[in-house]
């Protein structure tokens, strides 16, 4: 009896380790050593030896690629972030009928995964696809000259067509969270609608516009279905469908890595911005003590 | 300095009339409070007047210039708000600098007037700090810098010393009084304290369900209150029901229901009428010898128990039992009475109103 | 005045009609697409409409028209793994989330980093390496590999939503049975769990409509035996656009109809996958 009671009070476990246990071990094993390893992958070569002929065949092989994948990010998450912050404005400035069926309307896209995504695209933006179709009906579009839309254009309205909603959602929110009581003091201070924006709005929300953008530009640089079935291996295409195409068809785990490392680069400044952001938000945010 | 005039305002949503056919002139260089319970209405008139809600009926003026159709920008009117809405992303002196900088005034000028804005408030040298370095004492009087540095035509201040603990605002109060002295501002002020509205105003409107119950200088509002609502709303009254038996010499006199003859001063009554006496506890005097009683005479003189007292500091607050109205009366700490005591009581009947019920 | 409102106005619906363009058009595509039998460039509208694939996908009919097959197998197979991996996830989710949300951990930061990582980088390597690895201990390919990877995928929203769940209930609440004299468990799970169970409950949802979704990692995984919705889905939509479009329309309604469901009670946050 008394060498139980001496060994509980010696295992003073604090009880919050026994619940964080299963899942911190979960991610231990399927995330961060994954992680890792597609740093130490990439620099291994076909006959298992530490090298840099990945890296050597990679930049040969793909460096078009790695360009591509940033120029529709960065072309993507541009429009998406010019889009999304004046439909934002609209809808936090205007109480109307029609502003709120907009409220209800723009949400959906959120709600649909890439797969379905990707297949919409792929029947709307196909040369012989509705959005053609509509085009030459109206005359805008030559019938036996459809766009040929399944290339950095098509892609990047699909990226759009998914992000913009998504965006407006958060900075939308962040718009909500400033109190009028800024805005009117603004305006009785003489400042127009414009200058309330970019003087007072803008720089208040500026921490969900900041968040909005760097998850639209991660995730586009990560997304592998849309293009994988809107472009598929035509030349140029996305880091993700070459990782792919090198895993499914030469099991090439070396330069797989090598692209996903190059992947990592592009969204270096974007995780590093995020990361610190969130800790530091979830930090402030003290838990109830106990 | 200009005036601001409201003349016939109205302003509903779908049934209700939050501003009902309110009619105001505002004294060029006074500061006029509207006094009233929450949803009477007196918010809604400030914003009307500074243009953030839009009029079903009725026109503003400033001076002899129609603002009623005017967007909030461009009418000249300074606001200071309830939760200071002083912006975070910027300094003092930024926040101060904002709407001088829209006028396109040049640097020195702008320094200048902010440097005089913050001595007024007495946050002199405050310039590079930002709204979270500022306790709220502080970010209130920057708040009222911002609106001042502008040199409005008319200040609005919206319950600005609500979001303050209780010590701060009684000091702040004296504060906004000195500085509206000093700026000369045509302003209209909003709270729902009656203390701090006497110790600022120079003019009271009593506000309620949409519209002015009644207009005039603290003291006599206070001492004079038109209605039930205004004397119950200024300071702690008790009301005594009963009917006028008569009038005498400009003295109304009141048989309660309770079976008391009691005399105060009322307006337009006749006898018959059904009417309540307020009374205040200050207005209560105990006549602790039986001399004072005998002098004292038998008109509003009263006998009445102590049913409560408590010492609350510098004086002591009794619950008295007349007749089975209870009255609240004030006495001093040096020989307190004791509960169950019976004492007597007299009234100066001119400072006791009588209102129709 | 009245010339502004009209611009006004005007500008609004030229807006609604665009946004109302803009997201359903690819949606009608779909739509027009599942039901189309014969549609030629460039008539309008297909020239023979029927149910033909739907029929087909739905196990109804059997034809020999190349890829139109029954999808209900695949259907009750990425139902099944969605409710296995609900279960295991939100059976480690919530204890985290709980934990998170309720003590001071003194290296919360560095768990909280972990997942969000998941957010901050593409997923598509760690997929790529964890074919590898389970390769060699044989999970490549398996019911249970893509089990574990919807898990993965599935779980780091299920832990943030859970924690600001539970972190959105006051402590005194909790602390007001304990002062009554509950015990902690008891007080746990009979007024902490009942006030957490709608945030819960869309976590839940969340974690089923990622699993039943999910592409990229089965892609990896699962290839060739696992055949999930979406993997069907792919699988059709390089030869046969209209199965394709009826097994995406298919895809798309549990989807929406989950989402609308617990959009009341997931913030703006979460729904981006924030945290």
């Amino acid at each position: 009896m008394v060498d139980r009671l001496s060994v509980r009070r010696r295992l003073r476990l604090p009880p919050y380790l026994l619940l964080l246990f299963p899942a911190v071990t979960f991610m231990l094993l399927m995330y961060a050593y994954p992680f890792v390893s597609s740093f130490t992958r990439s620099f291994v070569g076909s006959e298992g030896n530490l090298t840099l002929q990945n890296y050597a065949k990679t930049w040969d092989l793909y460096l078009k690629d790695v360009v591509f994948t940033f120029s529709v990010t960065v072309f993507s998450t541009s429009v998406t972030a010019v889009l999304a912050v004046l439909l934002a404005m609209y809808l936090r400035f205007r109480q109307s009928v029609i502003s709120r069926m907009l409220v209800g309307l723009y949400k959906l896209p959120i709600f649909i995964p890439f797969v379905v995504v990707a297949q919409m695209m792929n029947t709307f933006l196909a040369p012989h696809g509705l959005l053609n179709l509509a085009l030459a009906q109206i005359g805008l579009v030559n019938i036996d000259k459809p766009l040929e839309l399944f290339n950095f254009w098509g892609l990047s309205f699909g990226f759009v067509w998914k992000m913009v909603p998504f965006s407006v959602l958060i900075i939308h929110g962040g718009f909500q969270m400033i109190d009028n009581s800024y805005i009117e003091a603004a305006r009785s201070a003489g400042a127009s609608r414009a200058k309330v924006i970019t003087r007072i709005l803008i720089p208040m929300s500026k921490s969900s516009i900041m968040v909005a953008l760097v998850l639209v530009y991660s995730q586009i640089v990560g997304t592998f279905t849309l293009p994988y079935m809107l472009i598929g291996g035509k030349i140029p295409t996305t880091i993700t469908v070459d990782i792919a195409h090198r895993v499914n068809y030469f099991r090439d785990f070396g330069v797989a890595n090598t692209l996903g490392v190059f992947s990592y680069l592009l969204v270096l400044a974007t995780a590093i911005y995020y990361l610190r952001s969130s800790v530091k938000r979830v930090a402030e945010a003290e838990p109830s003590r106990r | 300095m200009p005036n601001l005039t409201l003349d016939h305002v109205v302003k509903s949503y779908g049934k209700l009339r939050a501003v009902d056919d309110l009619s105001l002139e505002v004294r060029d260089g006074e500061l006029l409070t509207l006094l009233g319970p929450s949803g009477c209405g007196k918010t809604t008139t400030l914003r009307a007047v500074s243009g953030f809600v839009a009029l079903n009926g009725g026109r503003i003026f400033i001076g002899q210039r129609n603002i009623t159709d005017i967007p909030p920008e461009r009418r000249g009117i300074g606001l200071v708000f309830q939760n200071y809405a002083l912006w975070p992303h910027m300094t003092v002196f930024q926040n101060l600098a904002f709407g001088l900088q829209l006028k396109k005034l040049p640097k020195q000028t702008i320094k200048k007037k902010i440097e005089k804005s913050l001595a007024m408030v007495k946050l002199a040298g405050f310039e590079d700090r930002y709204p979270r370095q500022l306790s709220g004492g502080q970010q209130q009087r920057v708040a009222l810098a911002r609106a001042l540095v502008l040199e409005p035509d008319i200040l609005l201040l919206d319950e600005p010393l609500s979001n303050l603990d209780a010590l701060l605002r009684e000091q702040m109060r004296f504060e906004i009084a000195q500085i509206h002295k000093q700026a000369g501002i045509t302003s209209i002020y909003v709270t729902h304290d009656q203390t701090e509205a006497m110790v600022i105003s120079d003019r009271i409107a009593v506000m309620n369900q949409g519209k002015i119950v009644q207009i005039g200088r603290p003291a006599e509002i206070y001492s004079a209150p038109a209605s039930k609502f205004v004397a119950g709303f200024m300071g702690t009254t008790t009301f005594i029901h009963g009917k006028v038996s008569g009038t005498a010499r400009e003295r109304i006199v009141v048989q309660t229901d309770s079976g008391l003859s009691i005399q105060g001063k009322g307006e337009q009554l006749a006898a018959g009428d059904e009417v309540d006496v307020a009374i205040r506890p200050e207005n209560i005097r105990f006549l602790t010898t039986p001399a004072d009683i005998r002098k004292q005479g038998k008109e509003n003189t009263f006998e009445a128990r102590v049913t409560r007292a408590s010492y609350v500091g510098e004086l002591v607050d009794y619950q008295l039992d007349l007749k089975g109205s209870l009255l609240r009366a004030k006495g001093e700490t040096a020989n307190p009475l004791s509960e169950g005591t019976t004492i007597h009581i007299y009234v100066e009947p001119e400072q006791l109103s009588i209102l129709k019920a | 005045m009245n010339l502004k409102r009209i611009i006004v106005v005007a500008g609004e619906l030229i807006l609604l009609l665009l946004v109302f363009l803009v997201i359903f058009g690819p949606m009608m595509s779909l739509f027009i697409w599942s039901v189309a039998i014969r549609w030629y460039w460039p008539s309008t509208l297909p020239q023979e409409v029927g149910f033909d694939y739907w029929r087909q996908a739905l196990g109804l009919q059997k034809s020999l028209a190349i890829g139109a097959v029954s999808i209900v197998p695949a259907f009750f197979l990425s139902l099944s793994i969605a409710i296995v991996v609900v279960c295991i996830a939100m059976l480690i989710a919530i204890p985290a989330g709980y934990a998170l949300a309720k003590y001071r951990i003194p290296f919360a930061a560095l768990i909280m980093f972990l997942f969000l990582m998941p957010n901050a980088f593409p997923q598509q390597p760690i997929f790529v390496n964890l074919l590898r690895i389970f390769t060699r201990v044989g999970l490549a390919g398996t019911l249970p590999g893509v089990i574990l990877v919807h898990i993965l995928v599935g779980m780091v929203f299920g832990v943030w939503i859970t924690s600001a769940t539970f972190r959105a209930i006051p402590p005194h609440l909790e602390e007001a049975a304990r002062s009554v004299g509950a015990g902690k468990t008891r007080a746990f799970f009979r007024i902490t769990m009942p006030l957490a169970a709608p945030g819960l409950l869309a976590s839940a949802v969340f974690v089923f409509i990622t699993s039943l979704d999910e592409f990229t990692g089965t892609f990896f995984i699962g290839l060739p035996w696992i055949n999930t919705l979406p993997m069907t889905l792919y699988s059709s939509s390089g030869y046969n656009m209209q199965f394709a479009s009826v097994i995406a329309i298919i895809l798309l309604i549990p989807s929406i109809l989950f989402m609308a469901l617990i959009q009341r009670v997931l913030r703006a946050e979460y729904v981006g996958g924030m945290g």
